[in-house]
């Protein structure tokens, strides 16, 4: 195909693409004089030093322990509970296909928002959020991945007359199992993320104290909060660096 | 039967039930944190506000008036990931190109390892602070501009822009250091200049691979400057907040419409692009 | 492709199927093992015609036979136990299956190893299939068909990874288990002379047609020059061979497998089985 790739269709890209870049920046008028104004500029320092002397009172660093305990148990639970989901699809339900596209497409902070109507305030519904999304990305990666795979293992088990089930147990899983698992800790990786900023509209987890007390102007507790997140964040890309080691 | 080797049980066996246990106590651990009590889904309070909720769902919301507003939106969403991923691009690019060896002046004619202590200091520094950026959630970001450069698409764009320079850098330089040295040695050896030698020696090896990942982030861009209108950066995320603030259901139907569309969309010019250029 | 084969596999022989590459040895295993259909012609299991009975009654016949494929169809990063395990499923209830792949119990455990005892390999029985050698995985593959139910043991080229030593030990050890389990056993092999040396009845595939059907002493060394012989002989030639050559009938067992694909007809492609 890449023969005959007619130069025209990657000009004719090219033009498209450089047209949405100059109607982009042309439609957000990002007044980016603005900010660098003496005013502004000032602002900003303030805003800055603010932020880079962190709060670090016991009382309130054991408030942040506990909101990072919370996020680190949504992202893991949430990621764990869509695993099972997406094994349960990828086992007997290719036909859903659509519904996991549909949960995919949906962002993780639109499905909380609207299951905060459901559940409330709290951690509960961040992680539901967390699970639906998840559950969709996995979901189709596991479909794909068992599809995929070499057919002889399970071609021989169900020559010899297993179930589907036996097949799956005996053959199919065990093949991919690797990819399956490298698949479900990179997805970790990015809900512990997601975890932290769900707060944000109310589902618990550190992104509601960021949200609580930027609303208040209390920089320095919103950047002892920012600096949990980067640690959290550190520490379960290197959790999941090192399982995926292990395992590999 | 043959006589039966030594080991009569399974030596996993322990180890197993051990991490059966340490699984079962965990779970329950993050049950208990996260809240996670199931028969709230099911409890008549919640239940019936969700009920009364999902009753609006349909039909969408199709006002005409409405309809223009969520196609502007939906616009601004897409332009706000455009912009940030180009500012990204600003940043990323010069910065992926300081950190790969094979571009170093001091570090030629020597092995690849020894850079001057400068060189190799200064990439450090870059490295961490490159971590730095793609580490804080690109929500985290926008949360703090919007109080620097006040609500809109501004505070977006800036997110996605610091988000994605961390990571475009990152992966562009893994990109030139997985190519072959070869060329770029051969160019700067003869006493070209670094951008000469990357533009002739480095860019057609990785030029592929560079227009996919770089294809890619947009659609993730997209994806990104959705939730981002949630925390007031504008755009079709902003737009949700609101209808579900003011508990316009019908409204939401709609939006969720959309966002299941624009992301199929990107997702498809993705496809298209990587197709026609790499 | 096969055809103008007729075949009738008496419970407990056992046969030892050669020629050429690409003579159909596979595709014939495959049929016999109910993993294909026949295009045209017949399969009999016993009084059973396994292709017009319903897909789950014919799915439960599957555990009469075990087929072992020539690459031995092993998840790598299973272990070996639950590898040969997995021999015996067809046996064993879901709930009985789920808890034998998470904690193989001790009676199957012993069972295992005796069957890899018979292939040298009881020391490895708690490895991962990937840790091995591939004539160790290829032994292994061949263990499982031991603890399987089945009283077909099909068997794909299982010499191709071992050495003639561990050869000759492989052959030995599936000859006298199919006896022990009174299990028929097809082998197809690559090795003339094994398969002369340890087989009564020896089957010549060329072209997925029957060039000699006999007692490996009947066989004449112009016999196996013609099977392998480079100048193709004519199909029809083969064929009409085939016809009028005296299948040595089997008339004291009833026959428990018959494969019949339009004995008397000359070369007739369209009516064959499919290569798989």
């Amino acid at each position: 195909m890449t023969a005959i790739t007619p130069l025209r269709a990657r000009l004719g890209a090219t033009v498209v693409v450089l047209a949405l870049v100059v109607a982009s920046f042309a439609s957000l008028s990002l007044h980016t004089g603005e900010f660098f104004t003496l005013d502004s500029l000032r602002a900003m320092g303030r805003f800055v030093r603010e932020l880079v002397q962190p709060d670090l009172h016991a009382d309130f660093l054991r408030t942040v322990a506990y909101g990072t305990l919370e996020t680190f148990a949504m992202s893991a639970l949430s990621t764990a509970l869509a695993a099972v989901i997406g094994l349960l699809i990828a086992y007997g339900a290719s036909g859903v296909r659509p519904v996991l596209n549909v949960l995919r497409a949906v962002p993780e902070l639109a499905w909380a928002s609207l299951l905060l109507i459901w559940v409330g305030l709290g951690p509960f519904a961040g992680t539901l959020a967390l699970t639906l999304h998840t559950a969709g990305v996995l979901g189709r990666l596991y479909l794909e991945a068992l599809e995929n795979q070499p057919q002889g293992p399970a071609f021989a088990l169900a020559a010899a007359g297993a179930s589907p089930l036996q097949v799956f147990c005996y053959a199919r899983l065990p093949q991919v199992l690797p990819q399956l698992l490298s698949y479900t800790l990179y997805r970790w990786e990015n809900n512990i993320r997601a975890a932290a900023v769900l707060g944000v509209v109310g589902a618990g987890g550190l992104g509601q104290l960021l949200s609580y007390h930027l609303q208040l102007f209390q920089l320095g507790r919103a950047s002892t909060v920012v600096l949990a997140t980067l640690l959290l964040v550190t520490l379960v890309d290197l959790l999941s660096d090192r399982i995926r080691h292990d395992l590999g | 039967m043959t006589a039966l080797p030594s080991r009569g049980t399974d030596p996993a066996g322990p180890g197993r039930l051990l991490a059966v246990i340490l699984t079962g106590l965990l779970v329950w651990a993050l049950l208990r944190l996260t809240e996670f009590h199931l028969a709230v889904l099911f409890d008549p309070t919640s239940a019936d506000a969700m009920r009364g909720f999902l009753a609006g769902f349909l039909p969408p919301a199709l006002a005409p008036a409405f309809l223009l507003e969520v196609l502007r939106q939906t616009w601004l969403t897409v332009a706000m990931a455009t912009c940030g991923l180009v500012l990204a691009l600003a940043l990323g690019v010069p910065a992926a190109l300081v950190l790969t060896r094979v571009l170093s002046l001091s570090a030629l004619g020597q092995s690849l390892q020894r850079a001057s202590p400068a060189g190799r200091g200064g990439r450090a520094l870059l490295r961490l602070l490159l971590v730095f950026l793609r580490s804080v959630p690109e929500l985290v970001w926008a949360l703090l501009l919007v109080r620097v450069v006040g609500l809109g698409p501004a505070a977006g764009v800036f997110a996605i822009a610091i988000t994605y320079s961390g990571m475009l850098a990152k992966v562009y330089a893994e990109m030139f250091e997985a190519a072959d040295p070869g060329p770029v040695v051969a160019l700067l050896r003869q006493g070209s200049g670094r951008l000469q030698a990357f533009a002739f020696g480095l860019l057609p090896q990785c030029a592929d691979e560079l227009i996919s990942y770089t294809v890619y982030r947009w659609e993730c861009g997209v994806r990104t400057s959705v939730v981002l209108g949630f925390v007031g950066a504008g755009g079709l995320g902003q737009m949700m907040d609101q209808s579900l603030k003011m508990m316009q259901a019908n409204e939401v139907t709609t939006l969720l419409l959309m966002f299941v569309l624009l992301v199929g969309l990107a997702d498809l010019i993705s496809h298209g692009l990587r197709r026609v250029w790499a | 492709m096969l055809r103008g084969l007729d075949l009738t596999l008496a419970p407990g022989e056992q046969v030892a199927l050669i020629g050429p590459s690409g003579a159909g040895k596979t595709t014939l295993l495959h049929v016999l093992a109910l993993a294909l259909a026949p295009t045209a012609g017949v399969v009999q299991f016993g009084d059973k015609q396994p292709w017009a009975l319903s897909s789950g009654v014919r799915h439960r016949l599957r555990a009469n036979v075990f087929l072992a494929p020539q690459v031995p169809p092993l998840p790598p990063r299973q272990r070996v136990v639950t590898s040969v395990l997995a021999g015996r499923l067809s046996a064993l209830g879901a709930w009985r299956s789920l808890s034998s792949w998470v904690h193989p119990s001790r009676r199957e455990i012993a069972e295992a190893s005796a069957a890899l005892q018979r292939f040298d390999l009881a020391d490895k029985i708690f490895e991962r299939v990937d840790r091995l050698s591939g004539g160790e995985r290829q032994r292994v593959g061949l263990a499982r068909g031991l603890v399987s139910p089945a009283r077909l043991w099909l068997v794909d080229e299982p010499l191709a990874a071992l050495d003639p030593v561990r050869a000759r030990q492989a052959v030995q050890a599936l000859t006298e288990a199919a006896r022990d389990h009174g299990a028929s056993l097809v082998v197809s092999f690559h090795q003339v002379d094994i398969a002369m040396a340890w087989f009564p009845r020896v089957l010549g595939l060329r072209e997925g047609a029957v060039v000699f059907d006999r007692a490996p002493a009947d066989i004449r060394p112009e016999d196996l020059a013609d099977l392998y012989g480079g100048e193709g002989v004519p199909a029809a030639m083969v064929t009409a061979t085939m016809t009028s050559d005296p299948r040595p009938s089997d008339p004291i067992a009833p026959a428990p497998m018959m494969l019949s694909a339009s004995p008397t007809d000359g070369p007739a492609p369209s009516r064959g089985a499919p290569a798989a």
